[in-house]
C-alpha cells in the first residue's frame, strides 16, 4: 500500500494564509483523495442563498428580461444565517418540479404548502429614471429583501443602465442551492489543492556560482537566494513553490533538485461573499461527515 | 454592453469594481496601478475590466418609445 496512506500517522492542519476572504491551509498527512472530496465540497455542495425566478412586471429598459434574471441570479446574497433559516435545496427542487408539473399534467408528489413557507424570500426591486437627458443606473444595493439577514453583500453591482423615461419592475424570489446545481450557488470563486515542494540543493564550485546568480531570477515567485559562505543555494519559503521547474532547468546541472512531498497538501479557496471562511470549511466538514457516515450505513446493510 | 456582474472564468463578483475602476480611468491613471489598488490579482478577472466596452451607455438613447 501506498505510504502516503497511512493513516496512523498524525493528522495535522495548519493555517498559512488567512485574511477576510481567502485562506490557505496546510494538511499534513492527510491523503490527497480525501482532501480533494473536501474541495469539491466546498465548490460543489455547500448551500447559499441566490435569486432563482424573477417575476417581472415592466421591462421598458435596453437589456431583455432573460437577461436581468440572470445578472440578478449572480448577485451574492449575505447567507451566514440563512443556512439554518431556510430549507434545504433539496425541497425546493421538488417544489419547483411539482410546479412545472402542473402545468404539464405530469403527477409528481408536492409538498405541503407548509413545507414551501420557509423555502424561498422575495427581493423586490423597481425604478424609473425621470430624467429627460441623464442615464440612471440601477445598483444591487438598491434591491428590497424582505429578510434583513439575506441582502446583497456587494451594493455597488450595476445591474442594468436606464435611459429617460425607462422604467424597471420585478419581484424575485431568492432560495438555498448548491453549486452542483448552478455555479451561482457556489461560495466559493476559486478552490484548489496544490503540491508542496522538497527542494534540495548541492554545493556549487567557484566556476558555476557566477551561472547560479543569473539563473535565479527566473524563478516566478522569487524564493531563491544564493549563499556565499556555504556555496550554495537557498530556499526561503518551500511552500511559495509552484514548482515550475525553471530553477532546474535553467541553473547549472545538479546544484538544485526539485520534487513534492507526499505527505503534505495545501487547499486554497477563495469565498466570494454570501459566507465566512470558517462558515464555509465547517458546513463542508459536516456534509463529508454525513456522506462518510451513509457510505459506512450503507455498505453494513449490504452485509 | 453592460459590465458582467461576475468573472466569466473563476466567478470574482467583478462587477462591484466597475464604478470605482471607470472613474480613476477617465481621470487618466495607469490601469494596471488601478487593477492593483482594487485587489484584482488573477489575469481572468484583469481582462474582463480592461476589455470591456460599455456600449450601454450609448445604446440606452435608442429605444423604442412606450
Ligand atoms: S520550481 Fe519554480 S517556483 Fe519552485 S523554486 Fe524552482 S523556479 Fe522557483
Ligand atoms: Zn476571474
Amino acid at each position: 500500500m501506498n505510504e502516503a496512506y497511512n493513516v496512523a500517522q498524525k493528522i495535522d492542519v495548519e493555517i498559512r494564509k488567512l485574511t477576510d476572504i481567502y485562506i490557505e491551509l496546510i494538511f499534513k498527512n492527510v491523503p490527497l483523495p480525501i482532501l480533494n472530496a473536501l474541495r469539491r465540497i466546498i465548490q460543489l455542495e455547500v448551500p447559499v442563498m441566490a435569486i432563482d425566478e424573477v417575476i417581472f412586471y415592466e421591462n421598458s429598459t435596453v437589456l431583455y428580461d432573460e437577461i436581468i434574471a440572470h445578472r440578478l441570479g449572480l448577485i451574492p446574497l449575505r447567507s451566514e444565517e440563512a443556512l439554518d433559516k431556510y430549507g434545504p435545496p433539496e425541497k425546493c427542487i421538488k417544489c419547483m418540479e411539482s410546479y412545472y408539473a402542473e402545468a404539464s399534467e405530469e403527477a409528481v408528489e408536492r409538498p405541503s404548502s407548509k413545507d414551501c413557507e420557509n423555502c424561498f424570500i422575495y427581493i423586490r426591486g423597481s425604478v424609473e429614471n425621470l430624467d429627460e437627458e441623464e442615464l440612471k443606473t440601477f445598483y444591487s444595493g438598491d434591491l428590497l429583501s424582505d429578510d434583513p439577514d439575506v441582502v446583497p453583500v456587494y451594493k455597488e453591482i450595476p445591474i442594468v443602465i436606464l435611459g429617460p423615461h425607462q422604467r424597471l419592475s420585478f419581484d424575485a424570489k431568492a432560495r438555498l442551492g448548491r453549486g452542483i446545481e448552478h455555479s451561482k450557488f457556489s461560495p466559493v470563486s476559486v478552490a484548489g489543492v496544490r503540491y508542496v515542494a522538497e527542494i534540495s540543493t548541492n554545493s556549487l564550485d567557484d566556476t558555476n556560482l557566477k551561472d547560479a546568480e543569473k539563473c535565479l531570477e527566473y524563478c516566478p515567485v522569487k524564493i531563491l537566494e544564493i549563499s556565499y559562505e556555504d556555496k550554495k543555494i537557498l530556499v526561503k519559503d518551500p511552500y511559495e513553490c509552484i514548482l515550475c521547474m525553471q530553477c532546474v532547468k535553467r541553473c547549472p546541472e545538479n546544484s538544485i533538485k526539485i520534487s513534492y512531498r507526499k505527505d503534505q497538501y495545501i487547499l486554497f479557496f477563495e469565498s466570494v461573499g454570501q459566507l465566512s471562511i470558517r462558515k464555509i470549511l465547517l458546513t463542508a466538514i459536516d456534509i463529508f461527515i454525513n456522506k462518510i457516515d451513509y457510505l459506512l450505513q450503507q455498505i453494513k446493510e449490504m452485509r | 454592453m453592460i459590465i458582467p456582474v461576475r468573472c466569466y472564468t473563476c466567478g470574482y463578483p467583478i462587477g462591484r469594481h466597475w464604478e470605482e475602476f471607470k472613474k480613476r480611468i477617465e481621470k487618466g491613471e495607469d490601469p494596471k496601478k488601478v487593477l492593483d489598488d482594487l485587489g484584482i490579482k488573477r489575469y481572468c478577472c484583469r481582462r474582463i475590466l480592461l476589455s470591456h466596452v460599455p456600449l450601454i451607455y450609448e445604446v440606452a438613447y435608442y429605444k423604442r418609445k412606450v
